[in-house]
């Protein structure tokens, strides 16, 4: 009896998921869920700003000696510079100190906005995140967005009104074309969910590890010269055509707070020619 | 008791999405609350009960995710069948030892299940073989985490009714 009973309710769960799946391609769920989020999305990112201190104690506390070590020697060279930012920061505007967080002078504040991290997505396989600036602030799908030191970090591949979500670069459906800056060797930068690999290198190209891999203008998608990551081993199969390359991004996703939105940018779309 | 179900699926949905990435960078290799939830209300109370946890954790997380609310439900699923089937293999036995075991075992065979349904919708096997040893623990902490629940959860459990019981 009791069996039975268990099996019922265990039926209606499993129905009421499969209507979900169905209900979700329905053309309200889409807003149905945008309120949702617009609700919710406050409370994710108020629980996170409190848990993500406790996390980095929690995820360094190997590390103890070697901070207290290094929070010596940087406590001298803070006081330094908090002398010398003191006078700095008066000359300086908003966007100009946006563009000093993020390293880089090539964008000006009319090319790129700066964006908040609301949140990593929850469900697992996918690295994807969504930012607190959206369609309203004048991002559009496509447009590439940078971390710290002007580093490529995705592209944003849904824009809400006020929010949008990005696909990392470690994203297993990211593909970008990129060169290998010291060798100009082309390139496809692609996306394993748990890191980067470069493809489509031969054997006997000119790659070493350490290597940077900067964008390349080919197909439009993406502006050309972002770094997008670091060569980190190189493997060459004497039977195999292409040579095995890992790479290392240069920003930890994971620990980012604000992003940069270059949102003068158009990627070009694809033309598709009718068939004759 | 309908009412806290929900309050608790809620906020172990916002612990999960909120909290835990602060805690732990893998994609795959992270404990679910909303599983450890539903595996220790059913050791405590019945598995019966546990439709709300699950329904309310997988449309909030459905909500702040480009994955669907409905396969967040059904990841969570695994976790409800495993925690009916051990409820129902030694019905009579309900001391703590009993529940905690069943908790537990719930919990982490149903986390290896949440990440084995997303594995199936996103396409990504290889990844999650890849991090093989990381969802174990995961999985195990996961049991763990339910386990807490049952203990501390103890004094709300469902006694049973009866002349002589």
């Amino acid at each position: 009896m009791a069996g039975s009973r268990s099996a019922a309710w265990f039926s209606a769960l499993f129905v009421a998921a499969l209507l979900l799946l169905a209900a979700s391609a329905l053309p309200p769920a889409g807003s149905v869920e945008e309120e949702a989020r617009a609700v919710l999305s406050p409370a994710v990112g108020f629980l996170g700003d409190l848990a993500r201190p406790v996390g980095n104690v929690v995820l360094r506390a190997d590390e103890v000696d070697q901070l207290s070590a290094d929070n010596a020697s940087l406590r001298l060279e803070v006081e330094r510079l908090e002398r010398d930012l003191a006078t700095i920061r008066e000359q300086l505007s908003v966007d100009e100190a946006v563009a000093a967080l993020f390293g880089t002078t090539r964008w000006s504040p009319d090319d790129a906005l700066v964006a908040p991290v609301l949140l990593r997505d929850p469900a697992p396989g996918r690295p994807a995140m969504l930012i607190g600036r959206g369609a309203d602030d004048g991002v559009r799908v496509g447009q590439p967005v940078l971390g710290p030191g002007g580093t490529l970090v995705g592209t944003v591949i849904e824009a809400e009104p006020s929010r949008s979500w990005l696909r990392l670069l470690t994203d297993d459906e990211a593909a970008v074309a990129v060169i290998v800056q010291s060798s100009r060797t082309l390139g496809a930068l692609v996306g394993t969910n748990n890191g980067l690999t470069l493809e489509l290198v031969e054997r006997g190209q000119d790659v070493a590890v350490g290597d940077i891999l900067v964008t390349s203008a080919l197909g439009g998608r993406l502006p050309a010269g972002l770094v997008a990551g670091r060569v980190s081993s190189v493997e060459s199969q004497p039977q195999a055509l292409f040579q095995i390359i890992e790479v290392e991004p240069l920003t930890d996703p994971v620990r980012l707070e604000h992003v940069l939105v270059l949102t003068s940018y158009r990627p070009a779309t694809p033309r598709l020619e009718p068939a004759p | 008791m309908i009412a806290l179900a929900l309050i608790l699926g809620v906020t172990a949905a916002l612990v999960q999405a909120a909290v835990l990435p602060a805690f732990y960078t893998g994609l795959w290799a992270a404990p679910v609350p909303a599983c450890a939830l539903i595996a220790g209300w059913a050791a405590t109370r019945r598995p019966e009960e546990t439709w709300t946890i699950a329904l309310a954790a997988a449309l909030v997380l459905g909500a702040i995710s480009v994955e669907r609310a409905g396969w967040f439900l059904l990841a969570m699923l695994p976790t409800v069948g495993a925690a009916m089937v051990l409820a129902t293999m030694a019905p009579r036995n309900r001391s703590l030892t009993a529940r905690v075991g069943r908790a537990l075992i719930a919990a982490s065979g149903g986390a290896l299940g949440y990440a084995g349904t997303f594995a199936i919708a996103s396409t990504s096997a290889d990844a999650l073989l890849e991090e093989a040893p990381g969802l174990g623990a995961a999985a195990l902490v996961t049991g763990l985490l339910a386990a807490l629940i049952v203990v501390c959860a103890a004094p709300f459990r469902r006694r049973p009714v009866g002349l002589f019981a």
